[in-house]
């Protein structure tokens, strides 16, 4: 071996000798938000799956071993598939009373050049309000005895309605306060935002082309900007699925699940079961693993179909 | 050269049907907050009754001016609770009347000897517990005068025998209609446990007092029962928390962010990046039960800590901590290395200056949701009211009886806890913005 060799062999290898060596540095700078991401997101999340095969005691935790019973009783009982079946259906309302509305309201922006940044701030106001605040405003409009609402509904012929007393009215709603700015799980303002901020990204070349091959206004929107945006559109899907099966706010404060149970979701469910009067933490534990499987797999599905779309 | 207009077809009509439905979606949106505000300037009477009004009544301020020419020598103790009887008993009689003031002045010998001054966030606040019911009589003054005193609800100035000459108060003075001074004036006429005479009831618009509402938020927990703190107490609450968190994940993100895109190697920096992003995924709802054993385990339920600590742990942060250290030259940092400088001092001094952007970036973003929260700081505090965030007092406003009748009181306290957000929206657009565009161009 030539002198030349050993040299080059010990400079070769300095840096992996570097490398093993801990940066300690870096774990004392890691340290703290490793040890809170473990007790507050890891543990409770295997936490929650341990104690939903208990019949969880609170004086003597964790109580009695009893396996998937919890799941079980869980999946025959009429409540869950009741609650189930109302996420189904404010999913559906969601999506048909808001999801497009800050698409559209950002495709429009976008083409308005004069008080262009004074109308992004005035739509994005509303989305101030504190969301426990808001609803307990629109709580009061909705009031069937002075409320605002079905007095100017009156005076146009229409109602009384009785609002959040009436169980097929009650989960429009508690739907409805979203679609003019509430803050809950998603806001309108913030989603315009971030279609706005994807749509300033678009190329102006790919515009002006359209333009010279004689594609109209109303066909740039729908040919060229939107196929464009699609990407964004798909993620804030994802988001919005899931803040839908989650959504808490709403319900709890405008009707605390009511009337007879219409408005009564999932994530209530859990409130209800753990912090109620049953205190049944193994049953709440149980409803979490199941609801985070539930959006665990949409996600999934979601992602794997946009992942297709955007290949194909 | 005039410029001749070249209109595409359909131009037009995208432009007017554009205008159209954004200002139609901000109009009706920004409604309930105009509803919000206008509502927190009224009497508690004009919202529940029917039809609802646009405009505040405005406040009036009624100043009654009582003759001693003719009573025995009073004690100054005596002349108060004339004073006190005079103010509370006649508002409790017109208690639906929008009064937002009322001054009681004592005359003897063309001489002011008192004057006593009450605002209706003071007759609100004291209203139940002073006058409960419409059995007035100077027994019950007696009993009440030290409590009056106690909260100070009114104001007695006392002039004594060398007081001011008595000029006449402006303002209208009683005529036949039907006005909350003539009501007054009519009811102390015919009042048996009044000593002076009643000489003059006047009544005059005092706009201030539309914002009387907001100051019976300070001591709101005079009429209730669910807790012994007023608003101030929440509000201070809920900026201990947001601003506790904000600096904890400034500097805990921050200093996870600049290690994972500087300090480690990638292989250990991508596994590091994957274990803090994917509790993303992780919802709340889904870990409530559990993370409720968490903090009690750790004997923080009904503590503070318990509502910021929680809030350590948003891979979001890190995550947008980490894309902008990214972009920094690593040559800067392997200089300050060279030259001696120790890792925390390159952070300190070298890499907080540069980021100034993504630290507001991050605070604008963390502030909003945690203002936000109900859910965590509900079941943490549970029955301690001490702890109470602003929107877990708001729910429990909205469940008690104020929700049915005061709602101008609700109103204010919503729009009182509406002002910070605001603020920061209006102020910090350009970083909400900012931060949307930095998270929406990566995920």
């Amino acid at each position: 071996m030539t002198n030349l060799e050993i040299i080059s062999k010990d400079l070769l290898n300095q840096p992996e000798r570097k490398k093993r060596r801990i940066p300690w540095m870096a774990v004392w700078f890691l340290a703290p938000s490793i040890f809170s991401f473990l007790l507050f997101k890891y543990v409770p999340l295997f936490y929650a799956f341990f104690m939903s095969l208990f019949e969880y005691r609170i004086v003597n935790p964790p109580g009695t071993f009893v396996g998937f019973q919890n799941y079980a009783s869980l999946l025959t009982s009429s409540y869950f598939w009741e609650c189930f079946g109302n996420v189904l259906v404010f999913f559906l309302l969601y999506l048909g009373m808001t999801f497009w509305i800050p698409i559209m309201i950002a495709l429009f922006i976008n083409t308005i050049r004069r008080g262009n940044k004074l109308l992004r701030i005035l739509y994005l106001i509303p989305s101030a309000i504190p969301v426990v605040s808001c609803l307990v405003l629109w709580k009061w409009m909705y009031n069937p005895g002075y409320g605002v609402f079905n007095y100017y509904l009156a005076k146009i012929g229409l109602g009384p309605f009785q609002w959040l007393n009436d169980p097929l009215f009650a989960k429009v709603a508690v739907v409805a306060p979203s679609m003019f700015g509430l803050a809950a799980g998603f806001s309108m303002g913030m989603n315009m935002l971030i279609y706005y901020s994807a749509l300033q990204s678009i190329p102006e070349e790919i515009l002006e082309a359209a333009k010279i091959d004689g594609a109209g206004p109303w066909q740039r929107i729908f040919r060229i900007i939107l196929p464009n945006i699609r990407f964004i559109i798909g993620m804030q899907f994802i988001i919005f699925v899931s803040s839908v099966f989650l959504m808490f706010d709403p319900m709890f404060v405008m009707t605390q699940g009511g009337p007879v149970n219409s408005t009564r979701v999932l994530s209530l469910l859990i409130y209800n079961k753990a912090f109620g009067y049953e205190m049944d933490y193994g049953m709440a534990g149980a409803i979490s693993c199941v609801m985070f499987l539930m959006i665990a797999v949409v996600t999934y599905i979601q992602l794997h179909f946009s992942r297709k779309g955007n290949q194909g | 050269m005039k410029q001749a207009a070249v209109r595409e077809k359909g131009e037009r009509s995208l432009k007017f049907t554009a205008y159209l439905v954004t200002v139609f979606f901000i109009v009706v949106s920004l409604f309930p907050l105009f509803w919000m505000i206008n509502s927190s300037w009224k009497d508690s009477l004009s919202l529940i009754t029917y039809p609802p009004k646009w405009l505040p009544k405005a406040p009036q301020e009624i100043t009654v001016v009582l003759n001693y020419d003719m009573a025995a020598v009073m004690t100054r103790k005596a002349l108060e609770i004339d004073a006190m009887k005079t103010t509370w008993f006649s508002w409790k009689k017109c208690q639906n009347e929008p009064i937002g003031e009322i001054r009681v002045i004592g005359v003897r010998n063309h001489r002011l000897i008192y004057e006593a001054n009450t605002v209706s966030s003071n007759f609100a606040a004291g209203r139940q517990n002073i006058v409960p019911n419409q059995f007035f009589s100077d027994q019950l003054m007696r009993m009440k005068l030290s409590e009056i005193k106690k909260k100070r609800y009114s104001v007695f100035t006392w002039y004594g025998n060398a007081g001011p000459a008595y000029q006449p108060v402006n303002g209208n003075s009683v005529g036949s209609e039907d006005t909350p001074a003539n009501k007054i004036s009519t009811f102390l006429k015919s009042a048996v446990w009044l000593s002076g005479a009643v000489m003059r009831t006047t009544q005059k618009n005092n706009y201030w007092r539309l914002f009387e509402n907001y100051r019976a938020l300070w001591r709101i927990s005079d009429v209730l029962t669910i807790t012994t703190y007023s608003f101030q107490h929440f509000f201070m609450n809920s900026m201990i928390v947001t601003v506790s968190v904000i600096i904890a994940q400034l500097f805990f993100g921050g200093l996870a962010g600049y290690t994972l895109s500087h300090l480690l190697s990638k292989r250990w920096a991508n596994i590091w990046l994957v274990f803090f992003i994917a509790t993303i995924m992780i919802p709340e709802v889904a870990i409530l039960v559990p993370l409720y054993i968490t903090v009690q385990k750790l004997h923080l339920t009904g503590t503070m800590w318990g509502i910021i600590l929680p809030h350590t742990s948003w891979g979001i942060v890190i995550f947008l901590f980490k894309g902008f250290f990214d972009q920094l030259p690593q040559d800067l940092i392997q200089a300050a290395r060279i030259d001696g400088a120790t890792e925390f001092q390159i952070f300190h001094k070298l890499i907080v200056p540069l980021s100034f952007p993504i630290f507001a970036v991050v605070s604008v973003m963390v502030f909003l949701p945690v203002w936000n929260e109900i859910l965590l700081p509900l079941i943490i505090a549970g029955g301690n009211s001490a702890i109470w965030t602003i929107p877990v007092y708001t729910n429990a406003i909205q469940q008690s009886q104020l929700m049915a009748s005061s709602m101008n009181l609700v109103m204010a306290l919503l729009v009182v806890s509406t002002l910070p957000m605001l603020l920061i929206f209006i102020f910090c657009q350009g970083l909400i913005e900012k931060g949307i565009a930095w998270t929406g161009m990566k995920g």
